[in-house]
């Protein structure tokens, strides 16, 4: 007598849930409409329109903050990739950090003085994307050098206006701006994040978003560009949003 | 005042430190060094807001909460480099005894500073108690809880995980005291926060127990 055939298992991709679609359409919404206000700060005379401040602030803190649940829920729920808890803390300290500055703008009433607090949560995304990625990905064959020419000429940069503006903590605040911005591009270069197109994009968003943003804050009188400073902001957490939720349909897959 | 206040409120625990084994010795340390950073941080502000008392700062919102926050988790940061990383999810209730041992101390410091006498200091000081208190106390969890999160983490992330963890715990202190500080209808978000992070503080801890993770978790 002859026992009977193990049954044959075949894998099939598992649907993903009705939250991840309605997430992933979310994310697209918000980058739809924040390249819109990025469009605005371009093309449209005076690179402005009533409330548009307001309007590119409540896209900036809602979707760094749709990153931040949807991070949590998905390491929750669908997977237990680390990149999700580094990127949810990333976003949401990001979102307390925004949300510090706009409180403070409406509330006090004069411009936050720079370097100030919520610099230091602005500051708190990239030791987070950092070790995530370090964490999540494997160090690819691309020589540690290469960090080299990106970091340099943004130290250059950070020390020109350095000289230009004598050594302040606002100067200096912005040479550690430059230098993890930098910092980060390099890491995603060295552990290959950019294989993820999306989440790759969005990294290096957030870093030009910083460095505009470091810019801006030190120089008395910013050129009418930096409007694209918010926009910006909003279009890079709702890349990582989407890249995010990418890796994490492969690892329900 | 306060350096006769801290000794006072220190100095019995030191004997009863003697008595403690353990978690127990562990959670009365952190909170003796609560009240020690309460203490160093009341001068390090002073100093501070009279150096920045001419310019446009509002230095209880821009200064204190980096202060306090790094004072608070200073030993969180110790416990890692002195014992490396054997730690378990009792470093959430170590970090949040240090914040309350803050708490007590700078509760001390307003309560002696506003010289508020009858009913009116009972209600100051319980609305305190449910609100500034539990605020020392989570922001510093958060930075404990973050930290058992890396369990299992490579070493080399720890460094920039802390340094992210402190600034998420700064900002949220800043933005409670904006609210509470500044603002009329504010001060009600800001009076539900800090119960609202113990709650979730809560639900974390017991997160295992709450919430089992789904069979089919990929890990």
């Amino acid at each position: 007598m002859t026992s009977p055939d193990p049954p044959i298992r075949v894998d099939v991709p598992r649907t993903p849930p009705v939250l991840f679609t309605v997430l992933s359409a979310l994310f697209q919404v918000l980058l739809a409409v924040s390249i819109g206000l990025f469009g605005v700060v371009l093309v449209v005379p005076g690179h402005s329109f009533p409330g548009f401040h307001d309007l590119s602030n409540y896209t900036q803190l809602f979707t760094s903050a749709m990153v931040t649940i949807a991070c949590a829920y998905a390491y929750a729920r669908w997977s237990r990739d680390v990149l999700l808890l580094h990127a949810g803390f990333a976003a949401g300290g990001w979102t307390l950090a925004n949300a510090f500055w706009y409180s403070y703008t409406l509330i006090i009433g004069t411009s936050l003085p720079y370097p100030t607090v919520a610099d230091a949560g602005f500051i708190g995304v990239f030791p987070f994307l950092i070790a995530g990625y370090q964490e999540v990905f494997a160090r690819n064959r691309f020589p540690s050098w290469i960090g080299l020419l990106v970091l340099c000429p943004l130290a250059a940069g950070a020390l020109w206006l350095m000289a230009d503006l004598g050594v302040t903590p606002a100067t200096l605040l912005t040479l550690l701006f430059f230098l993890l911005c930098g910092s980060l591009v390099v890491v995603s270069l060295l552990y290959s994040v950019y294989l993820y197109r999306v989440l790759f994009l969005g990294t290096l968003a957030i870093s030009l978003t910083h460095l505009l943003n470091a810019y801006r804050s030190t120089v008395l009188e910013p050129h009418w560009l930096f409007g694209i400073v918010g926009p910006l902001a909003a279009i890079s957490f709702a890349l990582l949003g989407i890249g995010l939720l990418v890796r994490t349909k492969e690892a329900l897959q | 005042m306060i350096l006769e206040f801290y000794l006072a409120a220190s100095l019995p625990l030191f004997f009863l430190l003697v008595f403690l084994e353990g978690e127990q010795r562990r959670i009365l340390s952190f909170l003796v060094w609560g009240l020690s950073a309460g203490a160093i941080a009341y001068y390090i502000n002073y100093q501070l807001y009279l150096l920045f008392a001419s310019t446009a700062v509002v230095p209880e919102v821009t200064i204190a909460p980096i202060v306090e926050e790094i004072l608070k988790a200073l030993p969180l940061f110790v416990l890692l480099l002195v014992f490396g990383r054997q730690y378990s999810r009792e470093l959430l209730v170590l970090a949040m005894a240090s914040g309350f041992g803050f708490a007590i101390l700078e509760n001390y410091v307003f309560i002696t500073h506003y010289e508020l006498a009858g009913i009116g200091s009972i209600v100051y000081v319980v609305m305190r108690g449910i609100t500034t208190s539990v605020m020392h106390g989570c922001m510093t969890a958060i930075i404990g809880y973050g930290i058992f999160l890396t369990y299992g983490f490579s070493r080399r992330s720890l460094p920039a995980i802390l340094f992210g963890l402190l600034t998420v715990a700064i900002t949220v202190h800043a933005l409670f005291n904006l609210l509470i500080g500044h603002t009329g209808f504010g001060k009600l978000l800001a009076i539900d926060l800090p119960l609202l992070l113990f709650v979730l503080l809560l639900v974390v801890y017991n997160r295992e127990v709450l919430f089992p993770a789904p069979p089919e978790l990929i890990s």
